[in-house]
């Protein structure tokens, strides 16, 4: 008895200090109820059966709420209340970005006297600081623990091809929830995306992206993080600096390819030794020193502190000379790559004709072929993504693919055709799935398909194509024989 | 679908009669110590193993058996049922591509008594009882087991991995060890136990009548030719469309071509977009198929009935007018197959500690669970479309980096693994024995070794890496830095 009451003591003495030293901000956070529903990859009509997800959310002004974007993809319906609470209002998705894995909501619907609080961020966190994670219980009470940034660096997220900068905070507290505030000092330090159980730390996406995130959409067009459209190579490696010409001072790393029509693409040139970027020098494993958290990736500086647009110099050896050039920070969109990656798992364009699904070739169509995608897709199709995925020849072009035949008199014949690559559509070269939808209506459908791979073309009898399509559609419960989304999808702010 | 060669590998007891005594006076047992290459480690072989399979004696004193009974065989003995006493065999003609290989012994005391089993004159038809003899696991005499022709269709041959012949398929009991052994109907020979299904029940594969007769023609003049490659790819021609498109008139039947392989006998003969409307007379129907014998069967089967050297004439129909081309039947050489090697050293070659081999299909097979990563998917496409892609153009061989020996002067070269070479010192590189002329191209003293799809190259100090050989290969027990098919001297 005496025990327990000793436990007791002790445990609210915890609680008590914790608040003393850093007020939380009450009533900032909101839970978030998601309903979303994710396309079938491989049937881009269909869709997958909806789910339910709750998370969590932080408001950063009256009607903004800040969240993360693995919460809300692909949401049909979302809502917020307090935690715990019963009442719900519709929120409304303003931007996703799956890069900084961050969600803006529009929270208008709530009323002038909902109880919530807007928060401001907090920057710069430095490592060793105190900040306090906190969870709800199933009442929405609020409990809190302190924690510690373990670690701070450059992280490729699950989701997207890119790396952010993202805190390892160990905490007691499981915080498994999506979009769990981390506060420090009483403002917002950073937003929980994940929970390693093992190691006890919560993966939290710091302010400083969050921030560029709200920035952006307050400045439309939104344009996501900045990215240089390089890639590169570490030089540690003697030999291969003593071939280079380059001095034994572990510094500088090299280019190995620029991506066409990035802003580096312009100012930079493979086989360019970058020695210091935005005036921090670059070791040879392509770390800089930061002021805040120590050694951390060249990314960062890329993504973490500019905006796309943005010039930085650069500090280069090329041909053995020493030099600096500016480098113009681009935006980076993932329509642009030969293959996009559709990590957001959007709605895909697609177009059925006489049974042929025409579509584009995507990462995420790939991974549908299951967890050995790279074995068990088509060999042709993986290796243009593994190879080339960001190299388009020329701006603008992707794959088309006939991803399947759907059988149906019309089309008697070419029911074995799959994953074969599309090059002319009626005669006509194609790039992308935006010509063949302008050659298909000019056309009135598709007559004619050539492939890559042979001279023989795939021939449609136009005389039954409508009546065809009318079958196909019902056969197969096709609600839509074509998808073509907007041509830029236009942020609303 | 895991098909297994029915090798046996293991130990044995048990006997079991046979009525016809002169039968079981030919049907042997083969004894092999088999060593297969380490294409992981190519300057050594895999340890040897001890298998057995099943043969029976055929005319002038051979005995016809599984090529992959005898393949990679380091030491090979036969012995009669009945008889105690085991006699060294060697083998006369192996058939990778359709898994059939003859053997003889020099021993005369051998044949001494024995009869050649006589062949049949066709194959059963379906439900005819069938008698399967050999020596399967279980023990150690002659083995029979019974059952019927429950099949015969095209079948992968596993023994190659790519070749697809006629296989009978029949519900006797064929286990580990019967490979080899003949499969009999009426008294006669109709097929040769090879393989099965693994988990399957009551599934065993035999290769009929019509493959052995082509593979012992084949022979008969003293070397093996193997199977004409037609080579070509073709698609129906069911669709009104793509009729119309190819201006075939409504009572035209045929398919049309869609890929002719560049290795094939058609190449340069046979176009995309030609139809073929009848072989050797016979019209070919829109889905491929021609009556023979008073059965549908695929048009290539005539192609199958043919060794190399003979000719196949087609009618076809190419921009809208009629045409007949004879054309020669051959089996050329194709590096792009990508069968499995037997009885070949693997190729090699080792600089700095790195290793280099041509890609085959032996070593694919070593990567197993590791084929899903990025590098290694990029050889399995390379694999499949080397010719459809155009990449056999310039190049015999893909060049892999398929080891790295650790030693200072290769310490920061990892990640580079099973990447394919696309050039040395500048110079491009389609096969091995490339390798050997770009090495003496070191500019400044370094050697630049460049991979497809990469563009961060592998930098080597020339006369480090030329000093660390005898170091590399003491360490790591090479008994010499390479091994080339064919040595260009530089």
């Amino acid at each position: 008895m005496k025990r327990l009451a000793c436990i007791l003591i002790l445990a609210g003495a915890a609680a008590w200090a914790a608040a003393e030293t850093a007020p939380l901000p009450a009533d900032c956070t909101v839970e978030v109820l998601v309903t979303s529903q994710r396309p079938d990859a491989r049937f881009p009509w269909r869709r997958e059966k909806p789910g339910v997800r709750q998370g969590y959310g932080v408001l950063v002004s009256p009607t903004r709420v800040i969240t993360t974007d693995e919460l809300v993809r692909n949401a049909t319906f979302v809502e917020v209340r307090q935690p715990g609470r019963g009442r719900k209002w519709a929120a409304r998705i303003i931007q996703a970005d799956v890069r900084a894995n961050a969600a803006v909501l529009d929270v208008s619907a709530l009323p002038p006297d909902a109880p919530f609080k807007p928060v401001t961020l907090d920057d710069v966190v430095p490592r060793d600081e105190k900040m306090q994670i906190v969870m709800f219980d199933e009442a929405g009470q609020m409990k809190s623990s302190d924690g510690r940034i373990t670690d701070a660096s450059v992280e490729s997220l699950p989701d997207a091809a890119s790396s952010i900068l993202l805190f390892k905070v160990l905490t007691d507290l499981k915080t498994d929830n999506q979009g769990l505030p981390v506060f420090h000092r009483g403002r917002l330090a950073g937003l929980v995306m994940d929970y390693d159980s093992e190691a006890q730390t919560s993966v939290v996406i710091p302010a400083l992206i969050l921030r560029q995130v709200l920035d952006d959409v307050a400045n439309p067009p939104y344009e996501g993080l900045a990215s240089a459209g390089l890639l590169w190579t570490t030089l540690v490696d003697p030999v291969k600096r003593r071939y280079l010409k380059l001095s034994n001072d572990n510094r500088g790393i090299l280019v190995t390819r620029l991506l066409p029509g990035s802003g580096a693409s312009q100012s930079l040139k493979p086989g360019d030794v970058i020695v210091s970027w935005d005036g921090k020098p670059i070791d040879s494993q392509g770390y800089y020193p930061d002021e805040t958290y120590g050694r951390l990736l060249l990314t960062h500086l890329i993504c973490g502190r500019h905006r796309p647009g943005d010039r930085v110099p650069v500090a280069i050896i090329r041909d053995g000379v020493a030099q600096e050039v500016q480098v113009t920070l681009s935006a980076h969109h993932d329509r642009e790559a030969l293959v996009p990656r559709n990590a957001e798992d959007e709605p895909v364009d697609y177009l059925l004709d006489g049974g042929l699904v025409l579509r584009e070739l995507s990462l995420d169509y790939l991974r549908a072929f299951g967890a050995k995608w790279m074995v068990s897709a088509n060999p042709r199709l993986v290796n243009l993504d593994l190879t080339r995925a960001l190299m388009p020849d020329k701006p603008g072009q992707r794959i088309v693919v006939l991803s399947a035949v759907l059988p149906d008199p019309i089309n008697i014949g070419y029911q074995g055709y799959h994953d074969e690559i599309v090059t002319k559509v009626n005669g006509q070269p194609v790039t992308n799935l935006d010509d063949v939808f302008a050659i298909v209506k000019r056309d009135g459908g598709v007559r004619r398909l050539s492939f890559d791979s042979t001279p023989l073309d795939l021939v449609l009898n136009p005389t039954g194509l409508a009546d065809a399509n009318h079958r196909l559609a019902q056969q197969y419960r096709i609600p839509h024989l074509m998808y073509h989304r907007p041509d830029t999808p236009s942020p609303t702010p | 679908m895991a098909i297994v060669l029915l090798l046996f590998g293991g130990v044995i007891a048990t006997p079991v009669r046979a009525g016809l005594d002169y039968v079981r006076q030919s049907v042997v047992k083969i004894y092999v110590t088999i060593q297969r290459e380490d294409y992981a480690q190519p300057w050594q072989a895999a340890p040897p193993q001890s298998a057995s399979g099943s043969g029976f004696i055929v005319s002038g004193r051979r005995i016809l058996s599984n090529a992959h009974v005898v393949s990679d065989a380091r030491f090979i003995e036969v012995q009669r049922e009945g008889d105690p006493r085991k006699y060294e065999a060697t083998v006369l003609f192996a058939g990778h591509d359709c898994d059939l290989a003859l053997l003889t012994v020099k021993d005369p005391l051998f044949f001494k008594g024995t009869r050649p089993l006589p062949f049949g004159r066709h194959l059963p038809t379906l439900k005819d009882e069938v008698i399967v003899l050999g020596y399967p696991m279980g023990g150690s005499r002659l083995s029979l087991t019974k059952g019927v022709v429950s099949r015969i269709d095209y079948s992968l041959y596993a023994h190659s991995g790519i070749d697809s012949h006629l296989v009978m398929q029949v519900d006797a009991a064929i286990n580990p060890g019967n490979s080899g052994g003949p499969v009999l109907f009426d008294d006669r020979v109709i097929g040769l136990a090879f393989q099965g299904i693994a988990g399957a029940q009551n599934i065993g594969y035999a290769i009929p009548l019509p493959v052995l007769n082509h593979f012992l023609t084949d022979v008969a003049d003293g070397t093996y030719d193997g199977y004409p490659e037609l080579g070509v790819a073709h698609v129906d021609t069911r669709n009104p469309a793509l009729r119309a498109d190819l201006k075939l008139a409504e009572k035209q039947t045929g398919v049309a071509i869609a890929y002719v392989d560049p290795f094939g006998a058609a190449a340069g003969l046979l176009k995309p977009r030609d139809v073929l409307l009848t072989v050797d007379g016979l019209p070919i129907e829109n889905d491929g198929s021609v009556r023979l014998d008073d059965t549908m069967v695929e048009y290539t089967e005539l192609m199958e009935r043919k060794q190399c050297g003979e000719k196949v004439r087609f009618d076809i129909w190419r921009d809208g007018a009629p045409l007949t081309l004879t054309i020669p039947l051959t089996n050329r050489a194709d590096p792009f197959a990508f069968r499995y090697a037997y009885d070949r050293k693997p190729e090699f070659y080792t600089i700095g500690g790195l290793v280099f081999s041509p890609l085959s299909r032996g070593y694919l097979a070593t990567l197993g669970g590791d084929l899903g990563s990025p590098a290694t998917q990029r050889l399995l496409y390379c694999s499949q479309y080397a010719k459809l892609d155009g990449m056999y153009t310039n190049r015999e061989q893909f060049v892999v980096l398929t080891t790295r020996l650790a030693h200072p002067v290769n310490t920061y070269c990892d990640g580079f693994l099973n990447q394919i070479v696309s050039s040395v010192n500048g110079m491009h590189i389609g096969r091995l024995s490339d390798l050997p002329l770009a090495l003496t191209l070191a500019t400044n003293g370094y050697h630049v070794i460049r991979f497809e799809g990469n563009d961060n190259p592998i930098i080597l100090d020339a006369r480090a890496a030329t000093a660390s050989a005898p170091e590399i290969m003491a360490q790591y027990g090479l008994p010499a830095l390479s091994s080339l098919a064919r040595e260009d001297a530089p």
